[in-house]
């Protein structure tokens, strides 16, 4: 493979760890309060956590494109405090994967999270135990398989994200491109073979954090 | 100082009855008050609330001058803050955690070496020194419990609250560890609710008595107190035996234990009693009582005490009979052996028991 590939499988990856370490403790912070408490707007952002599943991925990133464009209400907020130019950049990428991805990690912990017996966590509390020991002594540990297995489904996700990604981001080669939409570039192109290496990359990626997902999630029924 | 917890509550259920608690205390010296009744009467929920794990919908519970809920002045202490030892029925261990880890739990906020060392003392006090580096899973169920129990004592809470400590142990390690149970609980002088729904444990563990029926009170006070004079129908039937008295075994022979009773001397099974028991709590139930005018020479029963007609209080067809035998007996008769034996408050009687009617349980 040449250079410019391994750049491209590299850059994928790093955008991806990045935006799957972003969205981790907002994820499992989001998936605890889905979890374990009641609230007003509950099902207002239960539902606006999983949209991102259902939506068309292109909708999605019409949505960052508005929301993060220099006359978007975000957009235009980051650029006058902090000068900051989000869209077409490789920061778009990373909001792209996140919000594309951040649906199975939230799903994922929950779940494992609600498996927990509560009356761990009480009984912690009869011993003194203040919330925040709570959630990171019991709660966690306990929950620790679906959280790592939520972790690996996301960046998975991440990996192969395309729709969202090309919308916000677009295809700006060595700056925003990602494995997926060189791809899709390469076969509009013609270069079917280039398309294919690349292809086997995605493939190969993809099943190792899924892989890795299953395994542990499997270990945790037994 | 009193360490005296007081309760009046209402928690209300949309499904189920709801439980009413009404001037729940314990007495001010550390004892153990037991809180019985049948399953599902609410006994459970009791414990909760006072543990801080569930909220009164309406009411107060103090502790110690403390006030722990009042719905009135909306103060809800969390149960992080109550200073209480709490062990459910299922024990709760982390199973995450080694043993050792399970019990340092609560002194987190202990010097390091100080805690290595209280928590070595409690394992060592306990008897399991040896599996302070297993996990939950790998220990036996009389195991667990100790462990839960160590857990719950080793920071030495204000109050202990034990939901059926034995219930789901089998029935040999239940008994020995009903033994063990009282000398830990003893040692400590820790406050304790202990509930349960087994009379024998009630007995043998119990200072103080709590009986509770349908979600409500109906009885509470000296465990021996409720046993022999129960106010209600209910706290009869849920205790089911009138007489409990603290008794000294004398002697041993073939199976039977002479045993006295303010001086009266009686014959009882031993049944399962452990060796070397010397004070033991004699159990006798009303119906086991027969009443005879005269000394019948050729009745078969063991035990012939004289005694005097204190009172009679009719129950249904049958009549309650409360003896004064040097000690109180009560004896459940038909209408018409009462007035076949013409009883009258001050009559004089023989009281027959056979020797296998009187049960014993050990009391440390």
């Amino acid at each position: 493979m040449s250079a410019e590939e391994w750049q491209l499988i590299g850059f994928t990856a790093a955008m991806a760890l990045l935006s799957t370490c972003l969205i981790l403790p907002i994820g499992v912070l989001l998936a605890w309060l889905l979890a374990r408490r009641e609230w007003r707007g509950k099902a207002i952002v239960e539902t606006l956590v999983a949209l991102p599943l259902v939506v068309p991925p292109v909708v999605t990133g019409l949505v960052l494109l508005k929301l993060f464009g220099r006359r978007g209400p975000l957009g235009h907020w980051l650029h006058a405090n902090l000068g900051m130019d989000v869209v077409f950049t490789w920061k778009a990428v990373v909001i792209a994967l996140a919000v594309m991805s951040i649906p199975l990690l939230v799903r994922t912990v929950r779940s494992a999270i609600e498996e927990v017996n509560p009356s761990f966590e009480q009984l912690a509390r009869t011993l003194g135990a203040g919330e925040w020991r709570v959630f990171f002594t019991i709660t966690l540990p306990l929950a620790k398989r679906g959280v790592i297995a939520g972790t690996l489904l996301a960046m998975a996700r991440a990996l192969g994200e395309f729709g969202a990604t090309i919308m916000v981001a677009g295809n700006i080669p060595g700056q925003t491109t990602t494995l997926s939409v060189a791809i899709y570039h390469n076969v509009q192109l013609g270069q079917d073979e280039r398309a294919g290496v690349l292809s086997a990359v995605a493939v190969l990626l993809a099943f190792l954090a899924l892989g890795a997902s299953e395994l542990i999630l499997r270990r945790r029924k037994i | 100082m009193s360490a005296q917890l007081h309760a009046s509550f209402v928690k209300r259920f949309s499904e189920r009855a709801s439980i009413q608690v009404e001037n729940l205390q314990t007495p001010e010296q550390p004892c153990i008050t037991i809180l019985f009744g049948a399953s599902g009467c609410g006994k459970t929920t009791v414990l909760r609330c006072l543990a801080g794990l569930e909220k009164p919908d309406a009411g107060k519970i103090s502790f110690d001058g403390q006030i722990w809920s009042d719905s009135e002045k909306h103060i809800y202490l969390p149960a992080r803050v109550r200073d209480i030892g709490f062990v459910p029925q299922d024990y709760g261990l982390f199973p995450h955690l080694t043993i050792e880890r399970n019990v340092a739990y609560g002194l987190d906020k202990m010097p390091t070496s100080q805690r290595r060392q209280r928590v070595a003392e409690t394992l060592e006090w306990i008897g399991l020194t040896g599996l302070a580096a297993r996990l939950p899973r790998e220990l036996s169920g009389g195991q667990q419990q100790r462990v839960a129990l160590a857990r719950a004592v080793v920071r030495r809470p204000r109050l202990l609250l034990l939901d059926e400590p034995l219930s789901a142990l089998d029935a040999p390690t239940r008994q020995s560890l009903r033994g063990e149970l009282r000398g830990w609980l003893r040692h400590f002088a820790i406050p304790t609710l202990l509930v349960t729904h087994d009379r024998q444990e009630a007995v043998a563990l119990g200072d103080d008595l709590v009986v509770m029926h349908n979600g409500r009170i109906v009885q509470q006070g000296p465990l021996q107190e409720v046993f022999s004079r129960p106010c209600h129908l209910a706290v009869a039937s849920i205790l089911a035996v009138e007489t409990i008295q603290p008794a000294q075994i004398i002697e041993r022979a073939e199976g039977l234990a002479t045993i006295t009773i303010h001086g009266m001397h009686l014959l009882a099974m031993i049944e399962d009693l452990p060796i070397n028991t010397r004070e033991v709590v004699a159990c006798i139930r009303a119906e086991d009582v027969m009443l005879s005018a005269g000394f019948d020479t050729h009745a078969s029963a063991r035990n012939r005490l004289p005694g005097v007609v204190r009172s009679l209080t009719p129950d249904g067809p049958l009549v309650r009979v409360e003896l004064d035998c040097g000690f109180p007996l009560l004896a459940l008769l038909t209408k018409q052996a009462c007035q076949e034996l013409s009883l009258a408050p001050g009559s004089t009687v023989h009281a027959m028991i056979k020797a296998q009617k009187i049960h014993l349980i050990p009391h440390a």
